[in-house]
């Protein structure tokens, strides 16, 4: 038993040898893994904070505006447009800008009987009225 | 507002306002006479409702085509012919901005119009000049003819 005991404590006392080799690697491979989660959190960080800037950068981007050919008509587009405004009259204008007038709003039958919605969606031809 | 423009071959503007949502229901449809200012209602029983929507030219008399594409806040249009494709419109809004689906040609092919999402009806010319705004507070509707009539026929 003795012996045997021996042999578990001299195997014990090799395996202690062993561990006492590994001590001079094992912490440095601890303390690797702070410093990969901290990178893989600041790298985390700095995408988020890009998409959140690219998100304020689109949603802040002001409307296009063009120049108006009611400030400075062009007479060498010809032809005139007919168009329904916001409040439900029909405008007509002159393709080079010039001049503009309202010329007919819809009754009251035909506005109540229209879909109608202050709201606005893009379709097919333009901005129309979203179906409630 | 939901209203359908069409310029008549007599000159006329054609406005017809749909039914509004009972089955069957034709609206109501008026006559425009822009000359005279006259409005004839037309019977419901008359409205000839294939006749109410005026198309777009999406294509011009060269073959080329007109192609609006909206994504992320950037509306394009570009002109597809024979000789390749060119870019007129190139505009970029906030995430909501968009051109709308359907461009067309002028009559006479100098120009095209198209809209956006804040309204306007838009002019470019073919060679992709600066758009500039013909109409803003734009309804559903628009439509063009090619005569002068607020020159030659202003009432």
């Amino acid at each position: 038993m003795n012996v045997a005991v021996g042999q578990v404590e001299s195997t014990m006392s090799a395996e202690a040898s062993e561990v006492g080799d590994v001590p001079a690697s094992a912490p440095v491979r601890r303390r690797r893994w702070p410093r990969v989660i901290g990178a893989v959190t600041v790298v985390g960080l700095g995408f988020a904070a890009w998409i959140a800037f690219e998100v304020f950068v689109d949603e802040s981007r002001p409307v296009p505006s063009f120049p108006s050919l009611a400030d400075r008509p062009d007479r060498s587009l010809q032809g005139t447009v007919a168009y329904t405004d916001l409040k439900g009259c029909v405008r007509l204008v002159a393709a080079g800008g010039t001049p503009s007038k309202e010329v007919y709003c819809l009754p009251p039958e035909d506005m109540s009987k229209a879909p109608h919605s202050t709201r606005i969606r893009h379709s097919r031809r333009g901005p129309r009225p979203h179906p409630s | 507002m939901n209203a359908e423009l069409v310029w008549l071959p007599d000159g006329r503007l054609q406005v017809t306002v749909p039914g509004g949502g009972d089955a069957g229901a034709k609206g109501s449809q008026r006559i425009y006479d822009i000359v005279s200012g006259k409005v004839e209602t037309v019977p419901a029983a008359d409205i000839d409702l294939e006749t109410t929507t005026w198309s777009p030219r999406a294509v011009n008399g060269d073959g080329e085509r007109l192609t609006a594409t909206s994504k992320g806040g950037h509306g394009t249009v570009v002109v597809t012919g024979d000789s390749g494709s060119r870019t007129v419109f190139d505009e970029k809004g906030g995430s909501q901005y968009s051109v709308g689906d359907e461009p067309s040609w002028s009559p006479d092919d100098a120009f095209i119009l198209l809209t956006d999402s804040s309204a306007r009806l838009l002019v470019v010319t073919p060679d992709g000049g600066k758009a500039r705004v013909l109409a803003e507070e734009l309804g559903n509707g628009w439509a063009i003819t090619d005569r002068d009539l607020l020159v030659t026929g202003d009432p």
